[in-house]
């Protein structure tokens, strides 16, 4: 069988399935699992790809996605049911998770959340003791903001900056503005999903916020990838990082200590989370796929798995840590009122466009051609894309 | 020139097929090769400046991955550009060795071969040594090598992809030769094109020149899914609708959208005239149309409209031969086969069904009096009436002359008088004007005669005949008047006896 996974900012997550699918054939040596991984365009690219030519691009059993996608995945009719194959109850799984699994009235879904992120802003403990009552300036955007300017006047290391990207691309995308959006009282669609609203002040303000970042130098752009290695927030080259992950500092013991704290500004509305699902494909062979779902969502290996980087688990069980455990309080009350990204049929396209802009502004900024009006305008023709789409779809 | 075995069986083994395959296997070779923690192959955006990363070897496995580098900001980067060589670098504890290099361009239909920048980046720890000059030597050479064969396996691969675009070609030309010529043709042209080019949606409009619109008809979606079009109805004025001005610009060729190349508008044109307009788009999966899709619709766009036109033509004709000109009411014949068919059904469920057989009072002398204009405009006139009092079953027909037909299925004789005094009621409001006359316009009056299945007859017939003598029976006492069968038949009756 073959299982496409989503690829992530460094080779945690493949390493980790990897010894989870050694350790499944251990016990199921006949059934070979081969991974392939994806980004995302490549990933809804291939969607597409089978859809016109079925032969030719023939589909996964199993597919890693954004919780978003299962919608339109299952118009698409590239998604089966899954209750039958996973035999696992809806119920185990937190409230807010359920919107992006496609359930049906009876309890059946399409899709399941095998592990989240809970966005924060971590700072090195070093950083906190220059920067001095930390919790209440990072409590606000504008004190964030402060901060980071606070931390560049102060560290003159090469290649030093206050904020790291914990974007793989090396530039920013929707999930990194959303938050300051929302700050801004901004947001993606009306109420009832049927009007787009990239262009409104809130929109463009709160992107504008995030892009600040990197104009003043505050947030690297389109620099080389160090994950891998031990990354440089430990080098001590970057201070902070806005991200859903848990500091590594939590689960390994040299790794510099991070302290997390709720987003800067969000309150509200919620805080933002995001869960990352499995989904079976009507061309799964059904037993092979469900003796491996059923593997992979045992608790053991759903701990494993977030514990291999840096994530948290989905279902209610595996995350009573969080409530039990007083170094988690950020997340116990992020997950008290947590707020995720629509899963409707239009969302994943919406991204896409947006992710483009973005990057395109990401651009602007690191060939020092950035331009306001340019956002606006591009603002307004992703707007008219998605009220289009939206009248068709 | 020396071949890696593992190349060479992979080149020309079936497995790998794929531009991103080659690439993949090329870096696994090096990592394992060279002692490499992590191996990377980047595309060059020339226009943006920009390493974009596609590929990633790292322990083990091969992923795709996203990572970008602006050339501006990297002078190790720009020197390997310029200088088209390698350029080894240190940077916080990790060696890595960028290796430039071109991939040239086999595609036939790009108008220059566009050769494209490439580089593979190998990255070594900190405890590993640097990366020697025999190294490098070594490593471009393997590229070179690795490039050489996939020269060879792209043009295969493109000679597949040019047979596959061909047989495209021979199946559409047939789909579109065989169309017949009704409506369902317009299903089978867009699923055609569907099967073979998976757009997201297309969607077919016509233009009604009468009525000064844009009429949708159908769309089609990716799962073949079709869905009419009808509610969607666009004035042809200017600055009102984007589909609009495309059709009263006259812009005869496919073109994109200005803002996207997801978004393709193909006018049908006959003859310089646009008869309709077919829109593509991948607006939801947000590919772009390629060039050869563009290409290939271009050349279809005037089967496609020839296709249509014959559609709408043979309908015209239909029409002349099933409807009268001047009334819009169906003719003779095809009353007759709606009548067989109506008879059939109602004798099968035991259903009633009443005729109707009008005449126009004093319609000859009409005609001589004022003019056979005035005479036509009275047809008109009694017709326009009878059509909006029908019901969607009824159906009328212009039986000659100033006569007409209806047939009300389902109908009892009391339901078919209460129709007929309505009507009768009706055309007595209608004024026709007569200018030049000493009266300024005429009224009307019509007579009727009505007869019920099974009551009166249960042949087509009969009915019909029926129908007449009711009629007849009218005329010759009052006119403007309605009559039943059944009534006169049982006055005859009592005449007889």
């Amino acid at each position: 069988m073959e299982f496409w996974i989503l690829s992530d900012i460094d080779s945690a997550k493949f390493l980790a399935i990897k010894k989870m699918v050694q350790k499944f054939n251990i016990e199921y040596p006949r059934i070979k699992v081969r991974l392939l991984i994806k980004t995302r365009q490549s990933m809804w690219e291939s969607m597409f790809l089978y859809l016109r030519n079925p032969k030719q691009y023939p589909l996964a059993d199993l597919l890693e996605i954004p919780h978003s996608w299962t919608k339109v995945l299952v118009n698409l009719e590239i998604l089966r049911e899954m209750k039958s194959i996973a035999d696992i109850d809806a119920e185990d799984f937190f409230d807010f998770l359920k919107d992006g699994m496609a359930l049906k009235p009876k309890g059946d879904y399409f899709s399941l959340p095998w592990w989240l992120e809970l966005y924060t802003l971590s700072v090195r403990e070093d950083m906190l003791r220059l920067i001095g009552n930390a919790a209440e300036k990072l409590a606000v955007w504008e004190g964030f903001v402060d901060v980071c300017r606070f931390l560049k006047s102060k560290n003159r290391k090469s290649n030093f900056y206050p904020l790291e990207n914990s974007n793989p691309s090396g530039a920013f995308s929707l999930y990194d503005v959303l938050p300051c959006i929302w700050n801004r009282g901004g947001r993606l669609f009306n109420d009832e999903f049927t009007k787009c609203e990239a262009s409104k002040v809130e929109v463009l303000r709160g992107i504008q916020d995030f892009i600040f970042l990197a104009r003043k130098g505050y947030l690297p752009l389109f620099k080389e990838n160090y994950y891998e290695e031990k990354g440089l927030l430990s080098e001590g080259r970057r201070a902070m990082i806005l991200s859903g992950r848990l500091p590594s500092c939590y689960r390994k013991t040299h790794a510099p200590k991070l302290v997390s704290f709720i987003y800067p500004n969000i309150n509200r509305d919620g805080h933002f989370a995001s869960s990352v699902n499995l989904a079976v494909t009507v061309r799964a062979r059904e037993n092979e796929t469900s003796r491996f779902l059923r593997f992979l969502f045992l608790q053991a290996n759903l701990k494993f798995l977030a514990e291999s980087f840096n994530v948290f688990p989905c279902m209610k069980k595996s995350a009573e840590y969080i409530y039990e455990q007083k170094r988690f309080s950020v997340y116990k009350t992020i997950l008290s009122k947590p707020r995720m990204t629509p899963d409707i049929e239009i969302f994943p396209t919406y991204e896409f466009l947006m992710n483009n802009l973005l990057k395109e502004m990401a651009i602007k900024v690191a060939a020092g051609a950035w331009d306001e009006d340019d956002l606006q305008r591009k603002l307004i023709i992703v707007q008219t894309e998605v009220d289009y789409i939206l009248s068709s779809y | 020139m020396q071949r890696h075995k593992s190349l060479e069986k992979a080149f020309f083994g079936s497995d790998i097929s794929e531009k991103l395959d080659f690439f993949g296997l090329l870096i696994e070779i090096l990592a394992n090769q060279f002692s490499c923690d992590g191996v990377s192959f980047f595309e060059y955006n020339q226009q943006e400046r920009f390493l974009e990363m596609r590929l990633h070897y790292r322990r083990g496995i091969t992923f795709e991955d996203e990572e970008s580098l602006f050339v501006e900001h990297l002078p190790h980067l720009q020197k390997a550009l310029y200088e088209k060589e390698p350029q080894s670098v240190k940077i916080f504890g990790t060696y890595f060795l960028y290796v430039p290099f071109t991939v040239r361009s086999c595609r036939m239909e790009e108008e220059e071969n566009e050769d494209k920048t490439a580089f593979i980046r190998l990255e070594r720890q900190e405890k590993a040594k640097a990366f020697s000059k025999t190294e490098i030597k070594r490593i471009r050479e393997k590229i070179g090598d690795f490039l050489r064969n996939f020269y060879q396996t792209e043009f295969l691969s493109l000679n597949k992809k040019y047979v596959q675009n061909l047989y495209v070609i021979k199946n559409l030309s047939e789909i579109f030769a065989r169309s017949l010529r009704v409506r369902e043709s317009f299903n089978h042209i867009l699923k055609g094109l569907q099967r073979h080019f998976g757009f997201d949606r297309i969607r077919l409009y016509l233009v009604e020149e009468k009525l000064n619109k844009l009429q949708g008809v159908l769309s089609v979606d990716i799962l073949g899914k079709v869905k009419s079009l009808e509610f969607e109805q666009i004035p042809l004025e200017k600055n009102s609708h984007r589909l609009a001005d495309i059709i009263l610009e006259r812009r005869l060729q496919p073109f994109f959208d200005k803002h996207t190349q997801k978004v393709l508008y193909v006018p049908l044109v006959v003859q310089s005239e646009i008869i309709g307009l077919m829109i593509v788009d991948n607006m939801l999966s947000q590919q772009d149309i390629e060039e050869t899709e563009f290409a290939m619709l271009k050349a279809f766009a005037g089967q496609i409209a020839l296709v249509v036109d014959n559609v709408q033509l043979f309908e015209k004709i239909e029409e002349l031969s099933l409807y009268d000109e001047l009334t819009n009411l169906p003719l003779r014949r095809y009353f007759h086969e709606r009548f067989q068919e109506e008879m059939y059904r109602a004798d099968r469920f035991s259903q009633p069904m009443a005729v109707v057989w009008g005449d126009i009072d004093y319609f000859k002398q009409i005609n001589d009096n004022y003019g056979h204009q005035v005479g036509d405009r009275a047809l008109k006139e009694v017709s326009r009436v009878i059509m909006a009092n029908l019901r969607k079953i009824d159906f009328p027909c212009r039986y000659g002359g100033d006569e007409v037909l209806i047939m009300l299925p389902q109908a009892s004789g009391n339901d078919a008088l209460k129709f007929v005094e309505r009507l009768i009621e009706e055309i007595k409001e209608i004024r026709i004007e007569v200018p030049f006359s000493r009266y300024k316009y005429i009224t009307l009056s019509m007579s009727f005669g009505i007869a019920t299945f099974p009551q009166d007859a249960t042949t087509a017939e009969d009915l019909l005949q029926k129908a007449d003598d009711a009629l007849y029976w009218v005329k010759s006492r009052n006119r403007g008047q309605v009559t039943l069968y059944s009534d006169i038949k049982t006055q005859k009756e009592r005449g007889q006896s």
